[in-house]
């Protein structure tokens, strides 16, 4: 039973510190898209709020605003 | 019952351990992620076409100070890793507030360290240097140009005096497209 226990808890360290280090990547996909734009373009991204309240919020890319638009 | 004891137990202990640590991973994350970043370095990166350092600073390394602890160090580090200005590599650099001197084209002084604008300005005053800012007010004491939110859109509020106090130029595309303030 404890030989289960600490697979699991190795696992289930590995599987956590794989993710964090996957999720705190800088997101290459929007920075390679905004290469493309101007800066008159950039500062017209419209940011939306996901809580107001805890200023979090997410920027609408062009691609999302004008989904058959081809950038 | 001993079926439960054996089986079900480490799995059960497991799975909280697991929803404990990604609970931890991700609010941290997520407090980190807040502000998109990505959007900043991208027009930060941009001044860069805008503005002209004087001769002095166009030799050496482009260096682009970040003054607080913010994500903004890891996207810019990503978005202008192999990115020059003229012939100068760009290297970004995290440097302390209660640094005694500021050797930088550039420095972007975070939201946590916005009350250190004053004495980062002052002893910058007759130095090259291009302070960036993200707090509300800042273009008023002593920031070159500050960001802002205003309907849902980034702003740039841009002070024509304390970049020009600087000995750098700006180009009037620049101050066409932000809010210029004194």
């Amino acid at each position: 039973m404890i030989e289960t226990f600490t697979k699991n808890v190795i696992s289930s360290i590995i599987l956590v510190s794989g993710l964090t280090s996957c999720y705190i990547q800088p997101d290459t996909a929007k920075s390679n898209l905004c290469k493309y734009l101007s800066l008159k373009d950039l500062l017209s991204i419209q940011i939306v709020f996901a809580s107001k309240n805890e200023m979090l919020f997410d920027a609408l890319y062009p691609y999302q605003l004008h989904p058959f638009k081809n950038i | 019952m001993c079926f439960r004891t054996i089986c079900f137990k480490p799995i059960t202990k497991t799975l909280m351990l697991i929803s404990v640590s990604l609970f931890c991973v991700f609010s941290e994350t997520v407090a980190q992620r807040g502000i998109d970043y990505t959007l900043y370095a991208n027009i930060i990166y941009r001044f860069t076409k805008y503005i002209n350092w004087p001769n002095e600073k166009k030799t050496g390394d482009f260096v682009l100070g970040i003054i607080g602890d913010s994500p903004l160090y890891n996207e810019l580090k990503a978005f202008v890793g192999n990115k020059t200005v003229g012939a100068q590599k760009i290297v970004v650099k995290k440097i302390p507030s209660s640094a005694s001197s500021y050797d930088c084209q550039m420095l972007f002084i975070c939201e946590d360290e916005s009350k250190s604008i004053k004495r980062i300005a002052a002893l910058t005053e007759d130095a090259p240097v291009l302070i960036v800012s993200e707090s509300d007010g800042l273009a008023r004491k002593g920031s070159c140009i500050n960001f802002i939110v205003v309907d849902e859109h980034l702003r740039l509020e841009i002070n024509k005096t304390n970049i020009e106090q600087r000995n750098l130029s700006v180009a009037s595309d620049l101050l066409s497209l932000g809010i210029i303030v004194k």
